[in-house]
């Protein structure tokens, strides 16, 4: 973990003193991200500053656009609408916000948002206003990447857009963002606008599709290796 | 291999690869302690907030981390995260919309 534990550190240390000499670092955020997948790898190569025989390590990149991600987040996107006992109007693809100025230093997240709802959409065959893309999580007086999430569940049932199922794909796990802040948050805040319908899609999470997903992707960053 | 090896070798394991998954992490327990180390590890990462380090410790240790392990308190409690999610991994407790 970047940040309380287990440590990458330790982990790191406990790998090495197994006997690992060839590690594989996979940072667990779809879209690359100075503010995530940066500093997860950033933490690794601390600790291998401290080591006197350091393992040889790769670093899986990020994987917005890999075709079995977008597949696998796809299906659970079609699974959890077709589950729930209403059709939404729409579907909301939430992704953790970030000051507009780190996009404007050249942090590739905003594209790779977009890309991974484009690339999800394109494999469901849905129409572009079926599908949207919002950041959630705004803090501080500093401009952050827009749509805000809060904002548009506030605006949508005023235009008519009443049934909503919103997922969070910039977390492979759900957690407290996810469950507190767009499952319950933004149902109080879209149903209080006048929403009827609300739903939250859980993220992949350790479901044998999220899990088959990431053990594809370590298999071919391991090729030469194995 | 250990045939080779003077007598006072330490000894070797045997070669591995090994494969490190990487993700945000989540505080130890949802008491205010827990979540104010926490806090304080993830809002002190450069990589996160870029503002000048002199401007932003008094706002980090003066006010954010006087105020804000309470407010997340609550809300980890309800959602139940905070070490019992099966995956416990991802967790920005702070950076909640303000309304």
């Amino acid at each position: 973990m970047r940040y309380g534990n287990p440590s990458t550190e330790s982990v790191l240390k406990r790998m090495q003193a197994e006997g690992c000499q060839k590690i594989l670092l996979v940072p667990l955020y779809p879209q690359y991200s100075a503010t995530t997948t940066a500093t997860a790898n950033d933490k690794a190569f601390d600790a291998l500053k401290t080591m006197r025989w350091q393992p040889a390590v790769r670093t899986a990149p990020a994987y917005f656009d890999d075709p079995k991600y977008i597949e696998t987040l796809a299906n659970s996107i079609r699974d959890g609408v077709e589950a729930l006992p209403f059709e939404p109007d729409l579907v909301i693809t939430s992704y953790h916000g970030m000051p507009v100025e780190y996009l404007k230093k050249g942090d590739p997240y905003h594209c790779q948002c977009y890309k991974t709802t484009r690339l999800v959409r394109e494999y469901l065959g849905w129409p572009k206003e079926k599908l949207m893309v919002t950041f959630q999580s705004r803090f501080g007086p500093t401009e952050w990447l827009q749509p805000y999430t809060d904002k548009t569940l506030e605006a949508l049932p005023g235009k008519g857009v009443k049934k909503v199922a919103i997922l969070a794909p910039a977390f492979s796990a759900d957690c407290i963002e996810t469950l507190e802040e767009i499952a319950m948050g933004g149902k109080e805040t879209f149903m209080h606008a006048g929403g009827e319908q609300f739903a939250y899609i859980p993220c992949l999470n350790a479901s044998p599709s999220g899990m088959d997903m990431i053990e594809a992707m370590v298999r071919r960053e391991l090729s030469g290796w194995i | 291999m250990s045939a080779h090896l003077p007598p006072d070798h330490p000894s070797v394991p045997k070669q591995k690869i090994g494969v490190l998954l990487l993700n945000l992490g989540t505080p130890d327990g949802t008491d205010y302690w827990n979540v104010r180390r926490y806090l304080r590890e993830f809002l002190s990462d450069p990589r996160v907030i870029e503002t000048n380090k002199l401007l932003w410790w008094p706002i980090l240790n003066l006010v954010i981390l006087s105020f804000r392990p309470q407010k997340a308190v609550m809300p980890m409690r309800k959602s139940g995260t905070a070490r019992k999610t099966k995956v416990h991994s991802a967790s920005s407790p702070v950076i909640r919309p303000k309304a």
